[in-house]
């Protein structure tokens, strides 16, 4: 079998003492990071951006996939012993985890989190091991329409999944997409919207961006609230972390159906991890025999959830390598990542950098394991780090913000363009704009203005054209029920609620 | 436990002497960046405590970032129009998408204005009535006049010196008051991280016109 020579191929290059040194680097990184309160995994991923930069692409890449998987592990202590979730897939963790937690129960809480991402994970990875290469087959035959339809559609999920409210989600989706234009017209050499600003010309650059946006931002916000908000406890853990052999008869089943529920839904073009989070709590709920205990801390709630976060964020890999199309903030972080090695993800990758895929792939399964292995143990570890005070914490923050992004170029623009959007996204956060579909409009702009100049060029200038072909119309009418379908709901439970509830 | 506790108690004394600390600040700090954040602090000290709305009333900030966005759409159309039209014989010059980003912010930015303006989030309403309560303006002020000033120190002062001072005025503005300690720890940071990245890793680092002698 092909797949199997080629992960053979992955693992070899995967097992070189460089490549295990570095997986086992990405992961520790990433818990470290991902732990810290309010740091979730894009973040996460955007503030170690830099240290990559010494790399060759592929050890880059497997540095990566610990930071990412280590940046999510990370998150779901803080979700349970904090009760902060590091971003909306977190939420349903803090709902039964930190319950746990208060009761003593924070070890199984930790466990069954750590095992059933483990489980997740590896059913998802060998997931994308098979159903990879087909995809990327498919996806060669994509038209430019069709290409340009799904790119609205993961905007249109992105943005309808983040946003209470759509508009404002849309506000944020088109001045990302608007800061994507920044920069000479790849086609024409025409310079738009760079004020005659010579370090404009590439483009703003995307890493500022983002380590403005969700780093930066996250520490004035912190330092408004510092002295007001009320101080989250911190809990102990207390007793051992792990599981007796009840917790593992009522988690085991939860695991797979999380899996079940989060790889499908983070695989499609328009996934992101929030849907399957919410899904497999609910799930849970309904199913479980200790429906009393929801609220006050079920294992079910902690290991169903858990599962699907991490089996969607191994899902999501799966568009972005073969479509090129990132489905969540953190991929789309990762896609800046690629693109930062001129690694350009889509349906070629897979023969192109074949190498490349299989080595990353192959270090998803180790990252899962190492994480397994080396993470349970050392989370008295990491909660320590929680312990330090938070001046001194947002102060480190911000200064491997600030390396982050002046070690890109040795600029100071870059360094005031990061500031900027810190400001941006500190303002956004204080006014409930989601700050995620900013970051994808900005990453996938340019690439969904490349594929709609191509249809419209094969069209001849012809709009109706993505509208016309069957496959292209039935994307984009799927993204505005995506965008309208909650707000429908909204109005309808609205006028319900007005009419006289019927007896029983 | 006991460094948690710390921290919790000497913020609480900041906040009681805080006239005292920014005086304090400028002794120890590097003198161009203390008064910087000194002034910043000054500009935004009327913020301080009491700018918290009565309850009845509405508070601002969702109607004035609908206002911003809504400006930034028109910004983005009326720029758009100064992109020169590409060669005729092409379908989509590089005008089209433009037009599109703007149109759409525009038409979104509008129907959050008019969301803002009637009220008509609750949810909203809410979260923003929290946030006015919860925030504090002048450390947000002072973070960001220290980052601006930062950046333009990191040339001439040197990666590790503009760091270290960073660290530890980050670390005063939202409340430390160990400063000795926090000084300390800024400078072993900042000198751990210049010789991963300077010396061992080759990313080039400003060194500053106080050169390390190795």
């Amino acid at each position: 079998m092909d797949v199997l020579n080629d992960l053979m191929g992955g693992f070899g290059s995967a097992f070189s003492p460089l490549h295990l040194l570095l997986a086992f680097a990405g992961c520790t990184l990433g818990s470290l990071v991902g732990v810290l309160p309010g740091l979730g995994p894009a973040t996460t991923v955007a503030l170690l951006l830099p240290l990559t930069f010494v790399f060759d692409p592929t050890g880059a890449l497997v540095l990566f996939a610990g930071i990412y998987y280590g940046g999510m592990y990370g998150g779901s202590t803080t979700a349970i012993l904090l009760n902060v979730p590091g971003e909306t897939a977190s939420v349903p963790t803090t709902l039964e985890g930190h319950p746990m937690a208060r009761s003593g129960r924070a070890g199984a809480a930790l466990a069954t989190a750590a095992i059933g991402s483990f489980v997740a994970g590896t059913i998802s990875t060998v997931g994308i091991t098979f159903a990879g290469p087909v995809m990327a087959q498919i996806a060669e035959k994509i038209q430019p329409a069709e290409y340009f339809a799904v790119m609205v559609l993961a905007f249109a999920t992105v943005t309808a999944v983040v946003a209470d409210a759509p508009a404002r989600g849309l506000c944020s989706l088109f001045l990302g997409l608007a800061i994507g234009l920044v920069g000479i017209d790849s086609l024409t050499g025409q310079a738009r919207y760079t004020f005659g600003v010579p370090e404009l010309y590439d483009g703003v650059q995307i890493v500022a961006v983002a380590v403005g946006l969700f780093a930066i931002g996250e520490a004035l916000y912190t330092a408004a609230r510092l002295r007001r908000a009320p101080e989250e406890q911190m809990l102990p853990v207390g007793g051992r972390i792990g599981m007796s052999p009840e917790d593992w008869r009522r988690s085991w089943k939860p695991w797979l159906r999380g899996t079940a529920i989060g790889l499908p839904i983070g695989a499609l073009p328009a996934g992101g991890a929030e849907i399957p989070t919410f899904l497999s709590y609910n799930v849970e709920k309904r199913l479980s025999r200790h429906k009393k205990q929801f609220g006050k801390g079920a294992i079910e709630g902690v290991a169903g959830p858990e599962a699907a976060n991490n089996a969607a964020f191994s899902g999501v890999l799966m568009p972005l390598l073969t479509l090129g199309i990132p489905t969540s903030a953190t991929a789309g972080v990762l896609l800046i990542a690629f693109q930062m090695y001129d690694v350009q993800p889509g349906p070629q990758l897979f023969e192109t950098q074949s190498a490349l895929v299989w080595t990353l792939i192959a270090s998803l399964y180790i990252g899962n394991v190492m994480l397994l292995v080396l993470n349970l143990p050392l989370i008295p570890l990491w909660v320590k780090l929680l312990r330090l005070p938070r001046p001194l914490l947002t102060a480190g923050i911000l200064v491997f913000a600030a390396l982050g992004v002046y070690a890109l170029s040795q600029n100071a623009v870059d360094l005031g363009i990061a500031v900027l959007f810190g400001l941006l996204g500190f303002g956004m956060r204080r006014s409930g704009y989601p700050v995620a579909p900013l970051i994808l409009g900005a990453v996938l702009g340019p690439m969904a203005e490349t594929q709609f100049r191509r249809a419209m060029a094969f069209s001849e200038g012809d709009w109706t054209v993505f509208f016309t072909r069957p496959l292209s119309a039935a994307i984009l009418c799927l993204s505005l029920i995506a965008l309208a379908g909650p707000m429908a709901a909204r109005a309808l439970r609205r006028t319900r609620a007005r009419e006289p509830e019927p007896a029983g | 436990m006991s460094a948690h506790e710390e921290a919790v108690s000497a913020r609480d004394q900041t906040a009681n002497a805080r006239d005292k600390a920014v005086s304090a600040r400028d002794q120890t700090a590097n003198p161009t960046q203390g008064a910087a954040t000194a002034s910043a602090e000054g500009t935004a000290a009327n913020d301080g405590a009491d700018s918290t709305s009565p309850p009845d009333e509405r508070p601002w900030s969702p109607r004035i970032a609908a206002l911003l966005f809504l400006a930034a759409g028109v910004a983005v159309l009326g720029w758009a129009f100064a992109i020169p039209e590409g060669a005729i014989d092409q379908d989509v010059g590089p005008r089209a998408f433009p037009l599109l980003v703007g149109v759409g912010l525009c038409v979104s930015a509008s129907v959050a204005v008019v969301q803002a303006f009637r009220g008509s989030d609750p949810a909203l309403t809410e979260q923003a009535r929290e946030e006015a309560r919860l925030t504090e303006w002048r450390p947000v002020a002072a973070l960001l006049a220290l980052l601006v000033c930062y950046l333009f120190a990191l040339a001439p002062c040197g990666y590790w010196q503009s760091t270290a001072v960073l660290f530890a005025l980050v670390a005063r503005v939202l409340g430390s008051r160990r400063i000795l300690r926090d000084a300390l720890i800024g400078l072993v940071l900042a000198l751990a991280v210049y010789f991963l990245f300077d010396r061992l890793l080759g990313i080039h680092l400003p060194p500053g016109i106080v050169r390390l002698a190795f």
